[in-house]
């Protein structure tokens, strides 16, 4: 096979355009789903039938259907009911509502490593829930929750390929349209693949540095 | 300053607490002995409602706990007026139960800040004298890791004395400590009951019943067998029960 990178130096804009878009949906689902996640983590174990069994009933449907089918619901099937998005938010939306449920079991998970002796004694001190929450409980599950995040989260970089069904311009799009014109599909995927991996490490960064901080604080040890 | 009246508990179908009343003066301090499983810390944890209360009344300072009173009727307390209540009663545990991540500091200014809407810098400067006052003034930056067991419960003691409480509950704070431990923390007891502050101590130290109590109850069985000065209920127990405890714990001591 006769390769020829030096097309890079014709096609780098274009790829760097879907990086961009790439990165912003990522972004954009995790600003969007980790909230929401930590939610339906307390949900799923509260006290209330009403809004445990709900939660539990739509975990499991939305973790065991396929992600492209929650793609084309919104884009295709909610405009009729009145709801019409753009490309771009409409993969923002099924993905969060999709990933909200699966960080949700991340979530659920390391709040069940915080000891409860820490909500007793944030209770003691007459802590509102929302601050045990946010200050007290969700950095101690930090050891717990960190790896499953970052691989669910390289799971969500990854999945915005599939926004590319709903002609969202992301990375996996762009190479295809630059390869369609050029000729040049195995350089310009290579290139884009090696993008990937860089996105994918920038993640695993974020967690040994998240690592560190506990490792540091001691959050990671019981006492 | 602290009424407990009738106070009852039930898990399920087991009966934890029953017909308990006890009552504590201002500045007294009141000493719960009693073998494990014998329902003194349920009832410390009832008081400021950790367990709610199956029947029963806790008053602490002219107040209701838990229940509140409008228009002629009692409806029991929403989740704000249980904090403010709570906010009034110190609480130290058996495990010490620090903030891991925050260190000795963070964890003394969080609650005041978060519950009394004092300034960071009123904060620290209450934790700092605060730290000081427990003997661990030069540890304001560490985390709870990193210091002793003896260390965490003065942290945990300056914790809850940072909410300026009108009394504290004690719940077994030495028991989890190594033995060359235990003195560190009685010692800031000591003091604390020296200055006058008001506390319901649940403890195995029968010495330290002896020599700070004012007021000694030993209950058995979720009840109250016998109440008195230390003077009197441990040096010359009325109760079959109460000889018998004392006879078990005070061999084990020696």
């Amino acid at each position: 096979m006769n390769l020829d990178f030096g097309i890079i130096a014709v096609v780098w804009p274009a790829l760097l355009q879907g990086s961009l878009v790439t990165i912003q949906l990522t972004l954009a689902v995790l600003v969007c789903a980790t909230p929401l996640a930590v939610l339906v983590a307390l949900g799923r174990d509260s006290r209330l039938p009403a809004v445990r069994l709900p939660l539990a009933v739509m975990s499991a449907i939305l973790r065991g259907i396929p992600p492209l089918l929650v793609l084309f619901i919104v884009f295709f099937g909610l405009p009729p009911a009145g709801l019409a998005l753009d490309p771009f938010p409409s993969a923002v939306l099924a993905m969060t509502c999709y990933m909200a449920f699966y960080f949700g079991e991340v979530f659920r998970g390391g709040l069940q490593s915080v000891p409860p002796d820490q909500w007793r004694a944030a209770d003691a001190l007459g802590l509102k829930r929302s601050r045990t929450v946010v200050r007290i409980i969700l950095p101690q599950t930090l050891p717990a929750v960190l790896p499953p995040y970052i691989s669910h989260a390289t799971e969500v970089l990854k999945g915005t390929a599939l926004a590319t069904a709903v002609a969202v311009p992301e990375l996996t799009s762009a190479a295809r349209q630059v390869f369609v014109v050029t000729f040049r599909p195995f350089e310009v995927l290579m290139v884009a693949a090696v993008i990937y991996a860089v996105l994918d490490g920038i993640l695993l960064a974020l967690q040994h540095a998240g690592e560190r901080w506990a490792a540091r604080t001691g959050t990671s040890t019981r006492y | 300053m602290v009424e407990v009246r009738n106070l009852k508990k039930q898990f399920g179908s087991l009966v934890a607490v029953e017909d308990v009343s006890l009552s504590v003066k201002a500045g007294e301090v009141f000493a719960i002995i009693g073998a494990s499983g014998s329902g003194k810390s349920t009832i410390l944890k009832c008081i400021n409602f950790l367990e709610p209360p199956t029947a029963g009344e806790i008053w602490v300072d002219g107040r209701r706990v838990g229940v509140v009173q409008t228009g002629g009727r009692l409806r029991p307390a929403r989740a704000s007026e249980l904090r403010l209540s709570r906010a009034e009663i110190g609480m130290v545990f058996q495990n010490f139960n620090l903030f891991p991540h925050f260190t000795a500091l963070q964890n003394v200014i969080e609650a005041p800040m978060a519950v009394r809407g004092l300034s960071r810098r009123d904060a620290v400067d209450l934790a700092k004298e605060l730290l000081d006052r427990v003997g661990l003034g030069d540890k304001f930056d560490e985390h709870p890791r990193r210091l002793s067991g003896g260390q965490q419960q003065r942290v945990a003691i300056a914790r809850a004395l940072a909410m300026r409480p009108k009394v504290m509950l004690m719940d077994e704070v030495t028991s989890a400590l190594d033995p060359e431990l235990v003195e560190e923390v009685l010692g800031v007891m000591k003091t604390l009951a020296r200055d006058g502050m008001t506390m319901l101590v649940v403890t195995h130290e029968m010495a330290f019943a002896r020599d700070v109590a004012n007021s000694v109850v030993f209950v058995d069985g979720g009840r109250v067998v016998e109440q008195g000065p230390p003077s009197e209920l441990l040096r010359a127990p009325q109760e079959a029960r109460t000889k018998a405890f004392l006879q078990r714990i005070l061999r084990t001591d020696a």
